[in-house]
């Protein structure tokens, strides 16, 4: 999902609230991944390392959608994408002053680096969450199925509800590369050239690897499901 | 898309997937009629899943919420780090497990504290913890047996910090000198109430070493204590007396009469006025200073007690415990049959090497005692192995051959020997172990070896568990023979207290204290029990 840059991922100067909701669109040439300059994303790293509240504030801005979306794509309940997504920006506070630019001293790049970070840390707080629920009874995959026959029919909410549940029950069975670019394209809305640059992998690799996942998910979906 | 279509399927569907928003499955799939079968199934779900995705999206509440959270989280994070902030990233997320860990932690720093405390001495950040888990203790245990058991540990803990304060240098204060005098006059009418006859050794070795201690640190007192220190010491000397007159199982000398032999310099108060400090018996000390005590041998802290046991067939002391409480000790040895032992007695109160112990019918239960469950306080006795087990004492010189089970053994033959074995595992056994193979067996054939040995040397250092090793030397034994003083020495070099041994080779009426005086140079003092031969001269010393 895409938003209005002006609205909402350049959040400039401050704490912006997006005015709309935004509306789905998979634009490849809309990077979620470089909010910003990378003088700019620079400077308000800087900022935030020397605790500097509206570098926080003004970071989140710049994330918390994508990191929210592939939050609550993995773990499939919206109460668990916002406990998890808040950890995810709590950690990057904490442990700012150890983040360096590394090798991410191209034009352009930083952005990535800096979003590919927080995705690590999501990465690890939802594998820690999964864990510790890991004996917790799961949605079992074969619950109500969803029947979306039209992309604009209205379904339900709680419906949707549903589905992403089994949807997050069926990533834990695909690999973890797999889950891991299905996340971020279908959660995070990266394109496959955002992806592959964030797991290092060719974008021909990432196609492969979504195409097998789809397969996969699909016959682990349409077990329960109906289609 | 200017692109050429892709050809392999992965490629392919990519480029469906791409298409997808604006020309809907059908369309894409007209551009590879191909693999249409194959990928629409998955294009179909891809669809559903956009969608499902795209209902989540981020709200702008959610949003704010989260901003909300993260903002705070970070105001927190600022605040100057806590030496438990680990414990805030602990996922407590119920009640239950914030409070289980809380009573785990205060678990683990009580039991950690108690333990640490063990080697506390006063003044010591973890002391009022060491008084306060005895104070614990005291209330657990379930009968008197175990409380007696109980009192004479505290007392030996007292006896240890006594002994350090002294090697440090420092002044013994007075609380030291009260708590010890009120433990051991404690357990001494429980001892005598409860006619535990097992403990009775352990009693007097406990009072032996504490007037040997006392002895030694008479100068040494603290400016506002010697009041106690007097009171205490002569407490002991009363005490001693009993605890003698108790191992020979005669009736407990109230009267200064009786114990002719022993006749510490205090007869009159028996029982201390046990220091008043604790008990608030002073009062009564007073008062009885020289009464005729002789029924309550034991300190008076016990006032109620002893009330109750005047009949005892301590016959001459009975009517002089009125006035003790402690009277009822006196009374309680009945056991005594001895009455006419009580005269014999004398030097009983003399430690148990009463060499002249005639074996009494004491022997029995020297040796009966010698187990008694001693053993078992000796260890509960932890770390403070005071092998007080005086009991094993025993040496009852007049008692004949008593069963003085460590020294024992060689007078008389007593089944001393066996019992010394045996004696001396109780209480000590505890300690013992330290004190390993008490001599005791040994000397049974000797009776030297008084199970004292245990104590007796190791003492000075608190861990008492020493004791028991040292104890082994009693000197005892050497009486056994000649009754001349104990030549236990052996532990008596650390214990002094080991007093006993001197006595009672000689049944004599304690003049033979003297070899005591042999002894003197640990037991002298302390060894109070010779009072009444004579030439203690040690026992009043440290009064």
């Amino acid at each position: 999902m895409l938003i209005n840059n002006k609205s909402v991922l350049v959040a400039k100067g401050g704490v912006g609230e997006m005015l709309e909701t935004p509306t789905y669109e998979h634009n490849q040439e809309t990077t979620r991944l470089a909010v910003a300059s990378d003088s700019e994303l620079t400077a308000v790293v800087e900022r935030a390392r020397q605790r500097d509240r509206q570098a926080y504030a003004t970071l989140y801005e710049y994330y918390c959608v994508p990191i929210y979306d592939y939050v609550l794509f993995k773990v499939g309940q919206v109460e668990v994408a916002e406990d998890i997504s808040g950890q995810v920006f709590l950690k990057m506070i904490e442990n700012i002053a150890r983040f360096s630019w590394r090798d991410s001293q191209e034009q352009g790049t930083r952005g990535a680096a800096f979003a590919g970070w927080l995705y690590r840390i999501a990465h690890n707080l939802i594998a820690d969450h999964l864990r510790r629920n890991a004996r917790r009874p799961t949605v079992p995959l074969d619950a109500v199925a969803i029947n979306v026959s039209d992309l604009h029919d209205p379904v339900t909410a709680a419906e949707f509800s549903i589905y992403r549940t089994q949807l997050a029950a069926a990533l834990t069975h695909l690999t973890d590369l797999q889950s891991q670019v299905i996340a971020l394209k279908y959660g995070a809305g990266l394109s496959n050239a955002e992806v592959g640059h964030l797991l290092a992998r060719t974008e021909g690799a990432i196609k492969n690897v979504q195409y097998t996942a789809l397969q996969k998910l699909q016959k682990l979906l349409r077990a329960e499901g109906q289609h | 898309m200017t692109n050429p279509l892709p050809n392999d399927l992965s490629a392919i569907l990519d480029d469906c997937l791409n298409r997808l928003p604006t020309e809907g499955i059908e369309a894409c799939l007209r551009h590879y009629p191909a693999q249409a079968a194959e990928l629409r199934p998955l294009l179909t779900m891809a669809l559903q899943v956009r969608a499902s995705q795209q209902a989540a999206s981020m709200a702008v509440a959610t949003r704010a919420r989260i901003r909300q959270r993260v903002l705070t989280g970070a105001a927190a994070a600022e605040r100057p780090a806590s030496p438990f902030g680990f414990l805030a990233r602990l996922r407590l997320n119920s009640v239950f497990s914030r409070m289980a860990l809380a009573s785990l932690l205060l678990l683990v720093m009580v039991v950690g504290s108690v333990a640490a405390s063990a080697y506390a001495s006063p003044g010591d950040l973890l002391y009022p913890v060491k008084r306060g888990a005895e104070g614990l203790r005291l209330g657990f245990a379930a009968d008197d047996n175990a409380r007696a058991n109980l009192h004479l540990q505290f007392a030996d803990n007292r006896l240890n910090e006594i002994e350090r304060a002294a090697q440090k240098g420092n002044q013994v204060e007075g609380d030291l000198l009260a708590n010890l005098d009120q433990n051991v006059s404690t357990a001494a009418t429980l001892i005598e109430q409860s006619q535990l006859a097992a403990l009775t050794p352990r009693l007097l070795t406990v009072a032996d070493r504490e007037q040997q201690v006392l002895a030694a640190v008479k100068d040494k007192v603290a400016a506002g204590a010697k009041a106690t220190y007097d009171q205490v010491a002569s407490n002991n000397s009363r005490l001693l007396q009993i605890a003698i007159a108790l191992k020979n199982h005669e009736p407990v000398p109230s009267d200064p009469m009786v114990i002719s032999e022993r006749r510490t310099p205090e007869p009159t108060h028996i029982l201390p006025t046990a220091v008043a400090t604790q008990q608030g018996e002073p009062t009564h000390a007073a008062t009885r200073t020289h009464e005729p005590e002789p029924t309550h041998i034991l300190p008076p802290p016990l006032p109620s007690r002893e009330a109750s046991r005047t009949p005892r067939p301590e016959p001459s002391h009975e009517a002089t415990r009125t006035h003790e409480p402690e009277p009822t000790r006196a009374a309680t040895r009945t056991h005594e049959p001895e009455p006419t032992r009580a005269a014999t007695r004398t030097h009983e109160p003399e430690p148990t090497h009463e060499a002249t112990r005639t074996h009494q019918p004491e022997p029995t239960h020297e040796a009966t005692r010698t187990h008694e469950p001693e053993p078992t306080h000796e260890a509960t006795r932890t770390h403070e192995p005071e092998p007080t087990h005086p009991a094993t004492w025993t040496p009852n010189p007049t008692l004949t051959p008593r069963p003085e089970p460590t020294h024992a053994p060689t007078f008389t033959h007593e089944p001393e020997p066996t019992h010394a074995a045996t004696f001396t595992p109780r209480p000590e056994p505890t300690h013992a172990a330290t004190l390993t193979p008490r001599p005791e067996p040994t000397h049974a054939a000797t009776l030297t070896p008084r199970p004292e040995p245990t104590h007796e040397p190791t003492r000075t250092h608190e861990p008492e568990p020493t004791h028991e090793p040292t104890l082994t030397p009693r000197p005892e034994p050497t009486h056994a023979a000649t009754f001349t003083p104990l030549p236990e020495p052996t532990h008596e070099p650390t214990q002094t207290h080991e007093p006993e041994p001197t006595h009672p080779a000689t049944l004599t009426p304690r003049p033979t204290e003297t070899p005591r005086s042999t002894e003197t140079p640990h037991s002298e003092p302390t060894a109070t029990p010779q009072p009444t031969a004579t030439p203690r001269p040690t026992e009043t010393p440290h009064i």
